[in-house]
């Protein structure tokens, strides 16, 4: 009797360890299959909707982004900005400069940028999109989109830095307005 | 004088919760109790000294104190009143401040509560979350200090900002500051603005709490569910008020950005995003270690990666990182905030690794069973950390990586997120779907069948109904397949659990579901809120998948047509608001299939050349008809109008109601009970360098009193 009842709990533990090792492979195969799908999507969807993000002098003037679709920035020359309302769709064009990147004061290197003769510049053209808000002078404009045969940057989204309010570095006695001023604040 | 109360309050403020830290790491070490008293002492006494900090800020900005930079910066003399009050958090100092502020009530109510439940966390409880608080007061004393003002040299002229007063300077001319403030950014004046960030810093700190438990409990080696059931609540509320931020800053961007959507995968959206994410997987999996003792190490990984997240979007947003409509300005903060982030995502990590390693954190159960509830929550759990990681690297990896691998920075668009989520939210739909029907330990397919049967012929009808409406597509139909079978299995377990109680106790089918609120608010708490995430995904599958929209340049009385409505231009209406900006309104009327529905004012506001556009909606369960007036012509009185039809658009605000209610419910449980800390094993004799307490096998000299001690 007791060897029957030894017999049985060896068995059943036996059972019980060829149960859990199947369960574990399940686990282990729908592991590597939901991870294999998640990375696929990664892959896939960093190759769709990966843009480099790179300077005016580089798009125009570096054939290897030629007919691919980038990320540029630029400062936004107020005096450019045309806005087609007489068509069926919206067509804004307008022209962006290049501006120094590195510049610790993002103000003054779009207040440079913009005034600079010297300052790579590039048409821009838009259209079927609501005008938008922050398009005016000195904007930093974030621009994904292509550049055309005629060396027109098509855009298919347009974004601004958002000029949160005009920060002054400081307030200037017997002056009214500053010059300078700093985008900056938080819309979020 | 403000600016004084409001400096001096920040530095003692500083001090304490200095001394908190210290005095809670000497006890731990020690086994004092009076230390462990004194740091409580001196980490409650920080949230009142912050609050005196905080009220003198705004009191400032209420009373238009302009000597003081930050006042001077964020409002000017046509701010209303409303939003002097908002302004608190308009930028980067205030914003610190008041997270700072938040954090410490967090951390003073946390202290409070639990002080006599859990005395063998409490020094580790006190010690991580001072530190934080610490770290956040430091920035703001040292390097955005919103107390600094203005100085006038009088000899030269120049004006420069300090906290103290400079040697030879004095206050400049208040009239010529308020001549020159600057005001809020008019993206900031909306309603959205007064709830919303305090919604998420809430959401954010409060974080911070179960972060704390958790790294005490591994700190003082005591492993036991105390830490889990110490933080259930707080652990709830945070996810909550992030909840509540993040659909409020959606309709915040609906209303104010002018551009007809709620969610644009911007990398600070994104950012706010993952520690919902992680936070979410967080409540789940927790119920497994409360029921079963199974997943420590995995709920550890998670609470603590919650808050780093939180830590990682706080420094990414507000330190320069990436460019988006929403970040602050490149700041100082940056450096000091990427090493704090790193340093306790560093030593959380080891932390864990060690208690591991000294086998502190053995599961009591093996997984025996590929449908048992736990094993479907932990899937659940994979699809959310899946899609926290996936949208990481789409906001910040690729970026990151690619400048530095490259030197050329690789942004990515948001047509990744619209390949890579969508299959993730699917799944997780599903397994919201079926999880509810498993058992702990092993459920059969004939048990799930049974139990999904009803729920899936619901769904089968209102797709049928779906399909009747002329609505087609496989996306659409297996977006609102899995959300639908969600909520219907939702309703049937409410349902399923009543009828029993009415068979069984011949109760009203009313009282029926009332009592099983009462006796169970937290798994039925759960079901509202799984109500509320069906709703809202309803919302943004119609929205996103089915969206219109038309443009064109009218003059009055010209339409524009779009499905079975038009809108008719009427006039344009010019006006100056009291706060002085310019507005321009269309004075526009709404008709659907030719008879009148309603009339909007969609407007375009100028406040001193920066324009912002207010659409003009009309909001049903069906759908918005929003109108954006884009451009106006004064020469001939035209206008370019776009209008959008938003199907189901309101079902996400509507479904975030219903998670509150839910969540409120859930959270209100008071099903929990703290066992008093437990006899830690033998192997909590071992020291590492992150061990603060000397004897762990003893208790706590005194602990016994500490209830005296308490409040």
């Amino acid at each position: 009797m007791a060897q029957a009842t030894w017999e049985k709990s060896t068995n059943a533990r036996a059972a019980l360890a060829r149960g859990q090792k199947s369960e574990r492979i399940k686990f282990l195969i729908g592991g590597v299959l939901l991870l294999g799908v998640v990375l696929y999507l990664v892959f896939s969807g960093t190759l769709l909707g990966a843009r480099y993000f790179i300077t005016i002098d580089e798009v125009l003037k570096d054939a290897q982004y030629a007919g691919q679709t980038v990320r540029v920035t630029g400062v936004v020359l107020g005096e450019t900005i045309n806005i087609d309302d007489e068509s069926q769709q919206t067509i804004i064009t307008f022209t962006v400069a290049s501006f120094p990147q590195d510049h610790p004061n993002l103000a003054e290197a779009l207040y440079i940028g913009a005034n600079d003769p010297n300052a790579t510049q590039m048409q821009v053209r838009v259209v079927g999109q609501p005008k938008p808000e922050l398009l005016r002078q000195e904007a930093q404009a974030i621009m994904t989109g292509k550049l055309d045969a005629n060396g027109v940057f098509v855009i298919d989204e347009l974004n601004f830095k958002c000029p949160s309010r005009f920060e002054a570095d400081a307030p200037v006695m017997g002056q009214q307005d500053h010059p300078g001023m700093e985008l900056s604040g938080n819309a979020g | 004088m403000l600016a004084e109360i409001g400096l001096a309050a920040l530095m003692l403020a500083f001090a304490s919760a200095l001394l908190a830290v210290g005095s809670a790491v000497y006890a731990a070490r020690s086994g004092q109790t009076r230390w462990l008293v004194s740091a409580r002492n001196a980490a409650v006494a920080t949230f009142p000294l912050l609050t005196v900090s905080v009220a003198a800020l705004l009191a400032a900005l209420l009373t238009q104190q302009y000597t003081i930079r930050y006042v001077w910066s964020v409002t000017d003399t046509s701010t209303p009143m409303l939003y002097r009050f908002t302004a608190l958090w308009g930028s980067q100092a205030g914003s610190i401040l008041f997270w700072t502020w938040l954090m410490s009530l967090f951390a003073f109510s946390a202290i409070l509560i639990n002080w006599r439940r859990y005395p063998r966390l409490m020094p580790g409880v006190i010690a991580y979350t001072m530190a934080t608080t610490t770290f956040f007061i430091g920035l703001s004393l040292f390097l955005e200090n919103p107390f600094d003002r203005w100085w006038l040299d009088p000899v030269t002229g120049e004006i420069i900002g300090a906290s103290l007063i400079p040697p030879g300077m004095i206050l400049p001319p208040m009239q010529v500051l308020a001549e020159q403030s600057r005001g809020l950014n008019p993206l900031l004046r909306h309603f959205g603005m007064i709830i919303h960030p305090p919604m998420l810093y809430l959401g954010f700190v409060g974080f911070v709490i179960p972060f704390a438990f958790a790294m005490a409990a591994m700190t003082s080696r005591d492993l036991s569910t105390g830490w889990i059931v110490a933080t259930r609540r707080w652990s709830l509320i945070a996810w909550l008020f992030l909840s509540l931020g993040l659909i409020l800053g959606g309709r915040w961007a609906y209303d104010v950005l002018g551009w007809g959507g709620y969610w644009g995968w911007d990398p600070v959206e994104n950012a706010a995003f993952l520690p919902w994410l992680l936070g979410t997987a967080f409540i789940h999996s927790v119920m497994i270690q409360e029921k079963r003792g199974m997943l420590k190490v995995w709920n550890l990984v998670l609470v603590i990666s919650t808050f780093s997240m939180v830590m990682f979007a706080t420094f990414a947003t507000r330190s320069g990182l990436i460019d988006s409509v929403h970040a602050f300005a490149r700041s100082e903060v940056g450096v000091p905030m990427f090493l704090f982030w790193a340093t306790i995502t560093g030593v959380s990590s080891y932390l864990i690794l060690i208690r591991r390693r000294e086998g502190l954190l053995r599961d009591d159960h093996p997984f025996t069973n590929i449908l048992s509830r736990e094993t479907l929550f932990v899937l659940n759990n994979v699809v959310f950390v899946a899609l926290a990681l996936a949208i990481f690297w789409g906001s910040f990896g690729a970026p990151i990586t690619s400048e530095l691998v490259t030197g050329t920075e690789v942004t990515i668009g948001t047509q990744y997120y619209h390949l890579v989520t969508p299959p993730l939210f699917l799944l997780m739909y599903l397994l919201m779907g079926i999880a509810p029907l498993s058992a702990y330990g092993m459920t059969s397919l004939r048990r799930m069948g049974m139990g999904i049967q009803y729920p899936a012929a619901a769904t089968l009808v209102v797709l049928a109904l779906i399909f009747m409406t002329g609505t087609r597509g496989l996306g659409a139909f297996l977006g609102y397949g899995f959300t639908f079978l969600a909520g219907f299995v939702a309703i049937w377990e409410i349902l399923r659990a009543a009828q029993a109680r009415v068979r069984s106790k011949g109760e009203s089918p009313i009282v029926a579901v009332l009592a099983l609120f009462r006796r169970n608010r937290r798994r039925y708490g759960g079901y509202i809120v799984h109500l509320g995430v069906t709703v809202i995904g309803i919302g943004v599958i119609g929205s996103t998948l089915f969206q219109d929209h038309t443009e064109n340049l009218l003059r009055v009385g010209e339409s524009l047509t779009l499905q079975d409505y038009s809108i008719r231009y009427d006039g344009i209406t010019l006006a100056t608001a009291d706060d002085t900006r310019q507005m321009t309104i269309a004075d526009v009327t709404v008709l659907r299939d030719g008879q009148e529905i309603t009339r909007l004012r969609p407007r375009i506001d100028d406040f001193n050349g920066m324009a912002m556009t207010i659409a003009g909606q009309h909001s049903t369960l069906e759908n918005d008809v929003y109108i954006l007036l884009n451009n106006y012509v004064e020469s001939d009185n035209t206008v370019r109008l776009w209008l959008y039809i938003n199907p189901l658009v309101n079902l996400i605000w509507w479904g975030g109601l219903i998670l509150i209610v839910g969540t409120l419910l859930g959270g209100w449980s008071g099903e929990e009970s703290a066992p008093l800390t437990p006899k830690p094993s033998s192997s909590q004799a071992k020291q590492d360098p992150f061990d603060m307490v000397k004897s762990p096998a003893r208790p706590f000299e005194g602990e016994r009193d500490l209830g005296a001690e308490g409040s």
